[in-house]
């Protein structure tokens, strides 16, 4: 087998320290190769090397690309060699039209003219490649977060690119639409495309890999064969982190109250697009003191708008039916009316609703309980800086202090804070939506310890998440939720897969 | 539900109708005289021109230019004391164009490169430019009467070579932002601006390229605007900015840029126009005007709000 690119003694010094150090490794022609490893552990910075994001210079050492010295400037340089990289944002113009995004760069035409006609067809072209069946001229705000990332890929292919890295190309993706990520995958592989997939999803990774490159702390640590999709999990994850997690998931601890905390009954949503319609029905389910239930459903399910109208954001459509909180009716219209009646909600997406990413730790951890330190409309200071100090030491928060800003946290950390500043509320019943979402392993196990310390201690969770392994990891309970209504409900000691998906489709076969 | 559709389609052009229904009824049919229509056009020729740029810059990420009034004017004394020296028009007309792309090139950089918010840069820029401006007339008015100007840009000489700038304008934001590759790049760099960088678009270059055509088209409008009043004075532009402004974000212009088209703004444009017109009509005192320009405005805007989905989205 030939090697495609091959990378010699890279290292890359930041202000911060070393990112990469020496690290060396080849890619062979034609295969799919995992790297995994956990934040900071480099891996972004050695795409961003690849693809002509950090000029050549800015690093030590040299790679090659089909045999050629590669000395890019920008990633103009880099595509133009082949290397196409599609990022982990979503980088879509959503105001744009498929094929415009789709050139946007390297539009299609003279100087001065753009050729629309041509555009159009090289669109279908690649349309047709990633099997997404919408017209060229269909603007991306239209479209789902699924049919985006198909965008996205068709983007990177209309560059012809020899080598494509995939940098997390399913964290806001539900597991439906990896299925469908992996069989184009699999697709191009079939035509002599060469592939670098990034993620966090080990089983994501273990299903397309050929070969798994772990990377800790800027260094390889190891390449190991998945030609046969077999690869040792345990070994990938010691790998990563450095030690033995002999657990994904922490022992239980808690023990289910029959004191029911929160219960819903025939709550039911309207639909904001069409009046009158319903988007979420005849929805009846109750947590007890002490438990944790997972909500499952897929990515439009109506999970987060379930949540965020119990949080009292129902704000745009209106919301009726029964809710209790420890049998006391309420109607809660605003999210303050939410927090005073204990409910707690961490939100999916802390870069926008849920942090403050530009103050600092002390500040975001009493932002929502920021009455418990109000005297007098005075805000106590001292109380401040003491819960900012109990909770940094109590959740472990890595930083300097708690005088550092949200931003120069890790995404795990940013995590902690958003669930030390809900805590700091007194919740009885916390609602947590992907908690985990874009996290490493170990960060991951810290927060699980957390959930379940906290149930132990008796409060109450709804526990949302696309992975389904980590909503049966950590529930005592679990709801599935299919095209807004509940289709199912599963003990324990039931969990599987399969049964979760069969109430999945359940809904689809009564209508 | 029909109708809602239909209206938020065409809510620009049933606001136009509105308006010039309302302005015929309360002029009593005057709007129609065709002088009064023949004005429509003519005294509001800068507003196309104007607003035919700033709708390019604004495009880029919100981008406004303030200062386009007071370059006007600054335009305009150098353009009179040049004449006044005997300089011919054309001369005059370059020394216009060469201000305006070098105010289009300071603006670019500093919003462009150095990455300073526009409305701090052009706010400043407007102050200074006003400045100078006034240092230049010495509080005087000065009057044009240099005829290759005034056949170019006037309309007292019989000749409408004037219009031909007008479109010229209109014709260049249209090719820009419809069929040029940099419009791609200009929607893309509004619309979001780390996708517009990772598909290796130069943001410095393009919004250099937006402010430069706005001093181009600023150039053009402070001929045009001399030309046909024939004088300069020491106030003159003061309410263009806004003019231009209002066009745009009246048009449908995203106020944070990347979404709207010329259409809408050749139609915010004529809204303007027949506001303008009708209250002059009227009778109304230019401040009962600013006021009623304002209100307007923020309908125009509160109006495209909730016809759109987000209004009603509110997550």
């Amino acid at each position: 087998m030939n090697e495609l690119l091959v990378m010699k003694d890279i290292t890359k010094d930041f202000s911060g320290g070393r990112a990469l150090d020496n690290v060396s490794f080849s890619i062979f022609k034609g295969e799919i190769r995992g790297l995994i490893g956990e934040n900071g552990a480099g891996k972004t910075t050695l795409m961003n090397i690849l693809s002509g994001n950090y000029p050549y210079g800015t690093y030590q050492g040299e790679f090659f690309f089909s045999g050629k010295p590669c000395h890019f400037v920008s990633p103009k340089d880099g595509e133009k060699s082949g290397i196409t990289i599609i990022h982990q944002e979503l980088s879509l113009v959503q105001g744009m039209s498929i094929a415009d995004n789709l050139f946007l760069g390297n539009e299609i035409g003279n100087r001065f003219f753009v050729d629309r006609k041509k555009t159009f067809e090289e669109t279908e072209k690649i349309l047709k490649l990633v099997g997404l069946d919408e017209s060229p001229d269909t603007l991306v705000e239209e479209l789902g977060a699924g049919k985006q990332q198909l965008v996205e890929i068709a983007k990177a292919l209309s560059k012809n690119p020899e080598l494509l890295i995939l940098d997390e190309p399913t964290s806001s993706l539900g597991q439906e639409h990896f299925e469908k990520l992996s069989e184009l995958m699999m697709n191009l592989k079939s035509q002599g495309k060469t592939m670098i997939i990034i993620s966090h999803k080990l089983n994501e990774i273990m299903k397309v890999s050929d070969r798994i490159t772990i990377l800790r702390d800027g260094k390889i640590i190891d390449t190991i064969d998945n030609l046969d999709k077999n690869a040792d999990e345990r070994y990938l994850i010691k790998g990563m982190a450095g030690h033995d997690i002999s657990e994904l998931y922490p022992k239980k601890t808690n023990k289910v109250s029959d004191e029911i905390a929160l219960k819903a009954d025939h709550y039911e949503i309207e639909s904001e697009r069409r009046k009158g319609a319903l988007s979420l029905k005849d929805i009846s389910f109750v947590i007890h003191k002490g438990e944790v239930v997972g909500l499952y459903g897929l990515m439009a399910s109506g999970r987060s708008k379930l949540v965020k109208s119990l949080f009292g954001r129902s704000n745009g459509f209106t919301a009726r039916g029964n809710v209790e909180i420890y049998g006391k009716r309420v109607e809660l219209k605003t999210p303050k009316e939410a927090i005073e009646a204990g409910i707690a909600y961490v939100a999916e997406d802390r870069m926008k609703t849920g942090l403050s990413l530009e103050r600092n730790i002390r500040e975001n951890m009493t932002l929502p309980g920021l009455e418990k330190i109000t005297i007098r409309g005075l805000l106590d200071k001292a109380e401040e800086k003491m819960v900012a100090r109990d909770n940094v030491e109590h959740f472990q928060i890595k930083a300097r202090s708690y005088e550092q800003d949200v931003k120069e946290l890790s995404g795990g950390n940013q995590q902690k804070v958003m669930l030390s500043q809900w805590f700091y509320t007194d919740p009885k019943i916390l609602i947590l939506d992907e908690p985990t979402k874009g996290i490493d392993v170990g960060a991951k196990y810290e927060i699980y310890n957390i959930i379940n310390e906290y149930a132990a201690s008796g409060g109450a969770v709804l526990l949302i998440s696309s992975d389904m392994s980590e909503i049966f990891g950590l529930s005592d309970r679990i709801y599935v939720l299919s095209e807004g209504r509940i289709t199912g409900e599963l003990d324990r000691d039931e969990f599987s897969a399969d049964k979760v998906m069969t109430y999945i489709l359940k809904e689809d076969q009564l209508s | 539900m029909r109708i809602r559709a239909f209206m938020k389609k065409n809510y620009l052009l049933i606001a136009l109708l509105l308006v010039t229904v309302f302005f015929a009824v309360a002029t009593k049919g005057k709007l129609f005289y065709s002088g009064n229509v023949k004005n429509l056009f003519l005294q509001n020729m800068y507003v196309y021109i104007l607003a035919s740029g700033m709708f390019i810059c604004i495009l880029t990420g919100g981008n406004t230019d303030l200062s386009c009034g007071s370059a006007v004017c600054l335009m305009g004394a150098v353009a009179g004391r040049l004449m006044e020296n005997g300089f011919n028009g054309v001369t005059a007309f370059m020394a216009m164009l060469l201000i305006g792309i070098m105010i289009g090139i300071i603006h670019g950089y500093l919003i462009g490169k150095m990455e300073l918010p526009s409305i701090i840069v052009t706010l400043a820029g407007m102050s200074i430019i006003r400045g100078i401006a006034n240092l230049l007339l010495g509080g005087y008015t000065l009057s044009i009467t240099d005829e290759v100007f005034l056949r170019l840009f006037g309309l007292s000489k019989g000749y409408y070579a004037v219009f031909l700038f007008v479109l010229f304008s209109i014709m260049a934001a249209v090719y820009i932002s419809e069929f040029a590759p940099v419009g791609k790049h200009i929607y893309a760099l509004g619309g979001n601006g780390e996708a517009a960088k990772t598909s290796g678009i130069n943001k410095t270059f393009i919004v250099m390229f937006a402010y430069i055509f706005m001093g181009i088209l600023t150039a053009i409008a402070a001929a045009v605007v001399c030309g046909r009043t024939e004088t300069v004075g020491p106030g003159l532009g003061e309410t263009y900015a806004m003019d231009a402004i209002a066009a745009c974000f009246i048009g449908g212009t995203s106020v944070s840029g990347g979404k709207g088209r010329m259409s809408g703004v050749i139609i915010g444009a004529l809204l303007m126009g027949i506001i303008n017109q009708g209250m002059s009509i009227l009778g109304l005192s230019v401040n009962w005007q600013g006021v009623i320009k304002g209100v307007v405005l923020v309908m125009a805007v509160l109006s495209g709000y909730f016809l759109s989905r987000k209004g009603r989205k509110q997550k």
